[in-house]
C-alpha cells in the first residue's frame, strides 16, 4: 500500500458521506458520486487489490470534465433545476461528459484541466462576490488541489502529487458540502 | 463509375422490403387494413433519408466508440466465447433502454425521435421510419461498453442485432405471446409504446428485453378493450420526410424564442416534451386533442401518388448506389446524392400534401 491509496481512501470516505446524506442536493450528491467512483478505483489500483488504471483514468477524466462543472453549478446557482433535480443534474452531467469524451477522442488533453480549473475559479469568484467565507475556503481548497497536482508538487518519499489532489479535494468537498447544507437549512 | 461494394446495409434492404410485402399480403388475406399508401411510402422515404444521413452519423459513433475503447478499454474479451456476445448484447440493450427513454423524456432528444412516432399506422414500414438527427447524442450512452473494453466489432454486431430485432415487433398482425411477454419486447407491448392513448404514454422503451421496463417501472400491458390509436397527439399532417425530421425542432426553437427568461428557454430544450412555462409537465390527455376518424390520407390525384412512388424507387436506387460506392465517391458526389434524395423527398411531400390544403386550413 502507498500514500495514494490512503489519500484516495480519505477522498472516498468523504464522497460516501456526501452521497449518503439525503440533506444534500441531488447534484452535489451526483458530482460526489463521480469523484467517489474515481476514488474507489484509485484505492483498488493503489492498494493493488484490483488495478484498473484505464477505468480509473476514465472516471478521473469524467470528474474533471463533468463533475467539477456540476459542482460549481450546484453552488453558484443553488436554486436552479440542475441543483435541485436528479433529472437535470444527470442531463447536465451527460452533456458535459459528452464534450469531455469528444475532447479526449480528439486529443485535446488540456480540456479536462481547463474545465476543472474554470469551474473552481468561478466558484471562488462567486464566493468572493457573495462574501461567503465557507464557500471561499472550500473553493480555495479545490483550487489548491488542482494547482498543486498540475504543478506536480511532492514531498518525497512521503507524499506524491496525487496525494495533494486527493487531500485538498476531500477538504474542499467537506467545506462545500457543509456550506450547501447550511444554505439548504 | 466508382467501385460498388455490397455492404450489409444494402443486403438488409431487400429483406426489409420483403417483410413489408409479406405483411401487406397477409393482412389482405386476413381482410385487415394495416397499410395506407402514403403513410407507408413516407415511412420508407424517411428510412431512406435517415440512411443517407446516418451513413455519416454511424461513422462518427463508431469512431468515438473505437477511440474511447482504445484509450480506456479495461478488460480483454474473447470473441470466440459466446458469453462475450451475450453479455455485450444484454448491456447494449440495457443502454438502449436508457437512450430510448431519454429520447422520449428530454425534449431536445424527443425532437429527433418524434420522427419514428409520426406514423399513424403501425406496420413493418413504421420500423423503417427512423430519424435522421439522432446520431448526435446516442453514442454517449454506449460508452460504458467501450470503457469495459468490448471490441468495436462486437458493439457494431450487437447494435445491428438489437436494431433488426425491433423490426418484427412493428406489426398489428401478431397477438399476445403468452409468457414471452414477460421477457421480450413483442408486437403487443410495442404497440403500447407507439400508442397515443393516455395509458400508452412513456411506456415500454425496451429494445429486445422488456425486463428493463419492468424493473424501472415503465411497463404497460396492451389493453385489448381499448383500441390503440397510433401517431402523435399533435398530428404531423405531412408526407414530407424532411419536414417530419425538422418540424419538432422548429416548434421547439419557436417555443424557446417566445420565453421571456433564460431558465424557461433552456427548459424548452431539456424539460419533458409536455413542459409548459406554468411548470406543468404532465402530458395532456388524448381527449383534449381533435378526434380523427381516419388516418391522414392524401387527396392528391392517383397520377401524383404514383409519381411519388416512382420517385421513391428512384431514391431507393440512389441509396443503394450511394451505400455501395460511398468509399470510392468524392465528397462532392456524396453530397450531390444526398441532396438529390432530400429534394426528391421534399417534392413528393409537397405534391402529396397539395390536395389537403383546404383540409389543413380548417
Amino acid at each position: 500500500m502507498n500514500s495514494l491509496a490512503i489519500s484516495d481512501s480519505l477522498l472516498l470516505l468523504v464522497t460516501i458521506m456526501i452521497v449518503a446524506s439525503a440533506k444534500h442536493s441531488p447534484s452535489l450528491r451526483f458530482s460526489a458520486a463521480v469523484f467517489g467512483a474515481a476514488a474507489l478505483l484509485g484505492v483498488l489500483r493503489f492498494t493493488g487489490l484490483l488495478p484498473l488504471p484505464q477505468m480509473h483514468s476514465f472516471f478521473s477524466g469524467l470528474g474533471a470534465t463533468a463533475a467539477y462543472p456540476l459542482l460549481a453549478a450546484t453552488l453558484i446557482w443553488s436554486g436552479s433545476v440542475v441543483a435541485q433535480h436528479w433529472r437535470f443534474a444527470s442531463i447536465f452531467f451527460v452533456i458535459a461528459g459528452a464534450f469531455g469524451l469528444v475532447a479526449s477522442a480528439l486529443e485535446f488533453t488540456f480540456w479536462g484541466n481547463l474545465v476543472a480549473l474554470v469551474s473552481v475559479a468561478a466558484l471562488v469568484v462567486h464566493a468572493v462576490i457573495a462574501k461567503d467565507v465557507q464557500a471561499l475556503l472550500g473553493g480555495s481548497a479545490l483550487l489548491a488541489a488542482l494547482i498543486l497536482f498540475a504543478s506536480k508538487v511532492a514531498l518525497p518519499p512521503y507524499l506524491q502529487p496525487g496525494d495533494f489532489l486527493h487531500v485538498f479535494m476531500a477538504l474542499g468537498l467537506i467545506l462545500l458540502s457543509r456550506r450547501a447544507r447550511l444554505a439548504a437549512v | 463509375m466508382p467501385e460498388f461494394v455490397l455492404s450489409p446495409n444494402i443486403l438488409v434492404v431487400p429483406i426489409l422490403i420483403a417483410l413489408v410485402v409479406v405483411e401487406l399480403g397477409i393482412s389482405r388475406a386476413m381482410g385487415r387494413s394495416v397499410y395506407s399508401f402514403q403513410d407507408s411510402i413516407t415511412s420508407i422515404n424517411i428510412g431512406i433519408l435517415s440512411q443517407f444521413v446516418n451513413a455519416t452519423g454511424a461513422v462518427i459513433s463508431a469512431f468515438m466508440y473505437a477511440v474511447i475503447e482504445m484509450k480506456y478499454g479495461t478488460f480483454e474479451w474473447d470473441l470466440a466465447n459466446p458469453f462475450t456476445w451475450i453479455f455485450a448484447l444484454l448491456l447494449y440493450d440495457f443502454m438502449y433502454y436508457w437512450v430510448h427513454r431519454t429520447g422520449h423524456q428530454v425534449n431536445i432528444f424527443w425532437a429527433s425521435h418524434v420522427t419514428h412516432h409520426s406514423s399513424e399506422e403501425f406496420n413493418f414500414s413504421t420500423a423503417l421510419r427512423q430519424a435522421s438527427t439522432g446520431f448526435y447524442f446516442k453514442w454517449v450512452f454506449y460508452m460504458p461498453l467501450a470503457v469495459l473494453g468490448i471490441p468495436v466489432q462486437v458493439f457494431i454486431v450487437v447494435g445491428l442485432i438489437d436494431l433488426l430485432y425491433q423490426v418484427w415487433v412493428h406489426t398489428r398482425l401478431v397477438g399476445r405471446l403468452g409468457w414471452i411477454e414477460y421477457v421480450l419486447v413483442t408486437p403487443s407491448n410495442h404497440r403500447v409504446h407507439h400508442g397515443k392513448n393516455d395509458y400508452c404514454i412513456d411506456k415500454n422503451y425496451g429494445g429486445i428485453f422488456c425486463t428493463w421496463d419492468r424493473i424501472f417501472g415503465s411497463y404497460a400491458d396492451e389493453r385489448l378493450e381499448e383500441p390503440i390509436v397510433y401517431g402523435l397527439k399533435k398530428r404531423l399532417h405531412s408526407w414530407n420526410p424532411v419536414w417530419s425530421n425538422l418540424h419538432y425542432w422548429a416548434a421547439m426553437f419557436k417555443k424557446a424564442g417566445e420565453q421571456e427568461n433564460w431558465r424557461n428557454k433552456l427548459m424548452c430544450f431539456f424539460a419533458e416534451p409536455a413542459w409548459s412555462p406554468d411548470g406543468n409537465s404532465s402530458p395532456k390527455p388524448l381527449s383534449e386533442f381533435p378526434v380523427a376518424d381516419e388516418v391522414f390520407v392524401s387527396r392528391a390525384p392517383l397520377a401524383i401518388k404514383l409519381s411519388g412512388l416512382a420517385m421513391t424507387l428512384f431514391s431507393a436506387g440512389l441509396l443503394v448506389l450511394y451505400l455501395g460506392s460511398k468509399q470510392a465517391m468524392s465528397a462532392e458526389l456524396q453530397i450531390f446524392c444526398a441532396t438529390t434524395a432530400v429534394c426528391t423527398f421534399a417534392l413528393i411531400g409537397y405534391f402529396w400534401t397539395q390536395g389537403n390544403k383546404k383540409e389543413l386550413q380548417q
